[in-house]
């Protein structure tokens, strides 16, 4: 027999199966002839015979009948795709019914046709589905919630990042249901899309241009609009430029930012609005926009490479007002461009009269009111709502506009940005933008870990100073799970922590890197030791017996370090210090930003936290152990580290201590942050907790671990100098003294 | 005493080396001198502090011993040591103690790079005493009339971990240096690579921005030192993109990013 005979006779054999399995439905026999119809129509024999293989697979596979509907309508109105596609999906969906039932494939089927926009590629659509297989298998239960979110998720993530975000998923929820639930509901706020903006990609490359071009340093923000956008000091730039590739992408970001930054410098007084029109606001922004321009050559005069190649307006055919304001535009800036039209003509001479005035903005508001009126005089159509600024690299220009008490009317006609950006965001599935959640959905809450009591891990005593012994199983600690983020805990860590994090990694890397200590006066090493040795020969000549310690060696510098760093996280930690932040704030960012150095110097840090509430019940939780990384899932977590009840200190340093006790360091140290003084509210006497923390730290002393606190905020902290002693108390008024004090500690502890 | 001064001579210094004063430091330097006040100079590296000592040492017609310090300097690197000889022991004065003895100017540079035990030696010369013990040897010598102590320190990004002990630090006249002003930085990039003047305002241009990016990226900016030498690549004929990669942005940092922007920067700044 030949192929094809083979094939024909399968195909043959998956009909009679097909028509056999299809009885069992009532009405499903229309909309598979129709679908088959197609399917013979567009594909190959072997196609149709795959095609058919499938469904029979599917039909014996009993995925219910809105399964089958949708599957052979799908098929029906199959076209311009090729259809061994189809027979990927039917193969996906049969195994991904296998796993998690007909709701999980109804769902896909349901939203996959919308989605498909988003997989111009066969090999895109394999890989989407085979992701989606192996959420089947590993987390059924989150396929339908995947589902749903398919058409959102495929905006912002190609089949790759679709991909990574999928098996991130898996990965980090590893069997904890409820969590790979949140995690693929996009509650968690780990599931933030992974893919990275190109805003987010260059941030930081442009503020430091911002700081090196123009000495500026505003706030970037990623701002929904299609251009920059430059209100309040603070400059706006998009997610992404639509339409750009990376590497483009790059130039444009730097051109919008170099434009803005020009503003920034050289845009010096605010135009007011009074009563001008539309067309006149932008035609004096756009005046404005080439005398800083002009200006930012002068003193940079590369920026006109930078900037020239983005005007590509050209001098043909019937003009529209928005292509003559990109002709002026680029008149304005390109000496070499040709340009015969009047109006485009005046401007350029108009502006070229105001040269030696250039540093006046008020040129700007006379040549564009002059050129304004005579562009109203063109009757030309002109739709501000539609108009975008071009080229794509310059901002809005809100920022230069002082719209006075007519606030509402023109700000509403002119930000076409948002305008254009608020119907962008409407795209999503049910109507929402994909980051806000509806506070009224069940989902918007957060699943707070049951507030439980936590595990029951140890009995501690407690010292009670007055007796002079300690009460044996006084104190019970509980250790339990650290919370799951709340939704709404966007990145609270500032740029400012985010900065000193990064100056300090710098430091804690060379302090950890290629230093090396010289060791005298030795038995052994790899070079004399000249003084030693000179002291030898003066012995010997003298006839003493000389000591033969004439060597020196060096050996490998900064010794390893285990730092575990205890938070305290009683209620006081949550009043807020003079800068307004709270001081379990202060602690969070000084564990991220030690967690960062520790990092980078290749030693081992915990973090771990607690509050007490009575001796019953000392809650312990571990934020990050000695072998985690400082990765997103530590910051989530201490993200949501929360303030409550109170500060039974003792227990919770014997507890740590254990943890330090089987590390194999060279050096151990217990790190607590704390806001105050130990207390609880079943203790009256405020020494009590005192002397016993103080009790607790010798104990483990005496096995060899430092115990150091950092006292935060404005108080005196003397309990800390009682506890641990005043050359170990160190106090850290102010988020911004942390680092230092975090390296003078660092540089104490590694040498 | 003869072989003294033959030992200091070669510390002299012949022909005059170019310094372009940026505020009143020349005047200041030779009132501290008048009453051998001990003297730090402050500043960012490469930004004149060596070319300053040497030129007042100079002008002032005293020998300058430059000591550049670093962490595995000891006590005996400073002040000397017994060695051997066919006939037994000899002393040998460190560099700090010839200075001393023969009345030069020494200049301890870097001084927060050396141990801080090392660095106490120096305290009994920086008072009214001007003495140094030498503890070894069972001496004590009185400096030299001539002699002057000068030290410099770099307050940068380490000052965290290494910083001078107070008592070292309060014993000192400061003088602060900065960056100069653009215009006789660009006049000191001239003189030293021996650019054309537009060269030199251009590479001084790009200097500054780079300064702006100190505590954002960079530990420090690009020194007026890294500005002369590659204007002195320029010089030999290299192209000014490749002279200022080599000489600025490479030795700068290693961070792509930073060195994207630097690079983007110097491209904003070069004319057509």
């Amino acid at each position: 027999m030949t192929a094809a005979q083979v094939a024909s006779l399968s195909s043959f054999r998956s009909e009679r199966r097909l028509s056999a399995l299809l009885r069992g439905y009532d009405d499903l026999d229309a909309p598979f002839a129709a679908a088959d119809r197609a399917v013979v129509r567009l594909g190959s024999v072997d196609d149709v015979a795959a095609w058919r293989r499938a469904m029979v697979a599917l039909l014996e596979a009993n995925l219910g009948a809105a399964t089958m509907r949708a599957i052979f309508t799908l098929s029906e109105r199959w076209s311009s795709r090729p259809a061994t596609d189809l027979v990927t999906i039917a193969e996906a969906v049969h195994q991904i019914g296998r796993e998690a039932g007909s709701s999980a494939t109804q769902a896909i089927l349901e939203t996959f046709p919308a989605c498909l926009l988003h997989m111009s590629q066969s090999a895109d659509l394999r890989r989407i589905f085979a992701a989606l297989t192996q959420l089947a298998r590993q987390a059924p239960e989150s396929v339908g919630v995947v589902a749903k979110r398919l058409n959102s998720l495929l905006q912002t993530l190609d089949a790759s990042g679709f991909e990574l975000w999928l098996t991130g998923g898996l990965r980090t929820c590893g069997a904890n249901v409820r969590r790979r639930r949140a995690y693929f509901a996009l509650d968690d706020p780990l599931a933030s899309l992974p893919a990275e903006s190109d805003f987010a990609r260059l941030e930081h490359r442009l503020s430091m241009g911002l700081a090196v071009l123009w000495d500026r340093r505003p706030l970037l923000r990623a701002a929904p609009a299609r251009r920059a956008t430059l209100v309040g000091g603070v400059l706006g730039l998009p997610h992404r430029f639509a339409g750009v590739t990376e590497a483009s992408a790059d130039q444009l970001y730097w051109a919008s930012m170099a434009h803005a930054g020009a503003h920034l410098a050289l845009s010096t007084q605010q135009f007011p609005v009074g009563r001008l029109k539309p067309l006149q606001v932008i035609l004096v922004s756009l005046i404005e926009d080439a005398r800083v321009e002009h200006l930012a050559m002068k003193t940079m005069p590369g920026l006109a490479r930078l900037w020239r190649p983005y005007h590509t307006a050209q001098a043909l055919g019937h003009a529209t007002a928005a292509d003559l304001l990109a002709r002026l535009s680029r008149a304005l800036i390109d000496p070499f461009y040709a340009d015969d039209h009047g109006w485009v003509e005046k401007g350029r001479s108009l502006f070229a009269a105001a040269t030696p005035r250039l540093d006046d903005p008020a040129i700007s508001r006379e040549i564009g009111g002059l050129l304004g009126n005579d562009i109203g005089q063109m009757r030309l159509q002109f739709n501000p709502r539609t108009y975008a600024i071009e080229p794509a690299y310059r901002d809005d220009n809100m920022g230069l506009w002082d719209f006075g008490d007519r606030n509402g009317e023109l700000v509403d006609e002119i930000d076409i940005g948002a305008e254009s950006a608020r119907v962008e965001q409407k795209q999503g599935d049910d109507g929402k933008p994909d980051n806000q959640i509806d506070p009224d959905s069940p989902r918007a809450r957060p699943r707070q870990s049951v507030a439980s009591d936590g595990i029951l891990i140890a009995h501690y005593p407690e010292w009670d100073y007055e007796l002079g012994r300690a009460r044996p199983n006084w104190v019970t600690v509980r250790e339990s799970e650290p919370d799951l983020p709340r939704a709404s805990m966007a990145m609270t860590a500032t740029s400012e922590a985010d900065a000193v994090a990064r100056r300090v990694t710098a430091i804690a890397r060379g302090a950890a890197i290629g230093r090396r200590i010289r060791e005298k006066h030795q038995i052994e090493g790899e070079m004399l030791d000249i003084d030693a040795s000179i002291a030898a020969m003066i012995e010997r000549r003298g006839k003493q017996p000389p000591d033969i310690r004439v060597f020196q060696r060096e050996i490998p510098g900064p010794r390893e370090l285990s730092l575990l760093l205890l938070l305290d996280m009683s209620q006081s930690t949550a009043d807020k210090g003079r800068d307004g932040r709270s001081v379990i704030a202060v602690e969070r960012d000084a564990a991220t930003i030690l967690g960062a150095a520790f990092d980078a110097a290749a030693d081992s840090l915990a973090i771990h936290g607690f509050n007490s509430d009575t001796r019953e019940k000392v809650r312990y939780v571990k934020f990050k152990d000695f072998a985690e990384p400082m990765d997103a899932v530590v910051a989530a977590r201490l993200r949501a580290m929360t303030s409550a009840h109170s500060t039974r200190l003792g227990a919770a340093i014997r507890h740590a201590g254990t943890y330090l006790q089987r590390r194999r360091s060279f050096r151990r140290v217990l790190l607590v942050l704390t806001d105050g003084e130990p207390s609880d509210i079943d203790v009256q006497d405020p020494s009590y907790l005192v002397e016993d923390a103080r009790q607790a730290v010798l104990a483990l002393r005496l096995t060899g671990i430092d115990v150091l606190a950092f006292g935060l905020g404005q108080g005196s902290f003397q309990a800390l100098d009682r506890i641990v002693s005043h050359k170990r108390s160190l106090r850290v008024p102010r988020i911004d003294a942390l680092p230092e004090r975090v390296m003078q500690l660092y540089a104490q502890l590694k040498t | 005493m003869a072989g003294e001064a033959a030992v200091l001579d070669q510390y002299r210094i012949a022909d005059e080396p170019y310094y372009r004063a940026a505020g009143r430091e020349i005047d200041l330097f030779v009132a501290a001198y008048a009453t051998r006040m001990p003297v730090m100079l402050k500043g960012p590296t490469g930004c004149g502090k060596t070319r300053f000592i040497e030129h007042m040492a100079w002008r002032l017609g005293k020998p300058l011993v430059t000591v550049a310090c670093h962490e595995d300097m000891t006590a005996s690197d400073l002040v000397g040591r017994w060695l051997l000889d066919a006939d037994g022991t000899t002393w040998r004065d460190g560099p700090l103690t010839v200075a001393v003895r023969g009345g030069a100017i020494c200049y301890l540079d870097e001084i927060v790079e050396a141990r801080q035990d090392t660095t106490v030696v120096i305290h009994p010369l920086t008072d009214d005493r001007r003495i140094l013990p030498l503890e070894k040897r069972g001496e004590l010598v009185h400096a030299h009339p001539d002699f002057q102590l000068v030290i410099s320190y770099n307050p940068g990004y380490q000052s965290a971990i290494k910083d001078l002990k107070e008592s070292t630090k309060q014993r000192f006249a400061s003088i602060d240096f900065g960056y100069p002003d653009m215009a006789i930085e660009a006049e000191i990039v001239r003189h030293e690579a021996r650019v054309q003047p537009d060269l030199a305002s251009l590479l001084v241009a790009i200097g500054q921005r780079s300064r702006r990016l100190k505590g954002q990226g960079l530990d420090e900016g690009a020194s007026t030192r890294m500005l002369i030498n590659a204007g002195r690549l320029v010089g030999q004929g290299i192209v000014l993109d490749e002279a200022c990669e080599a000489s600025v942005v490479v030795p700068l940092t290693d961070d792509d990013d930073v060195r994207r922007v630097l690079r983007d920067a110097i491209e904003a700044c070069v004319p057509q």
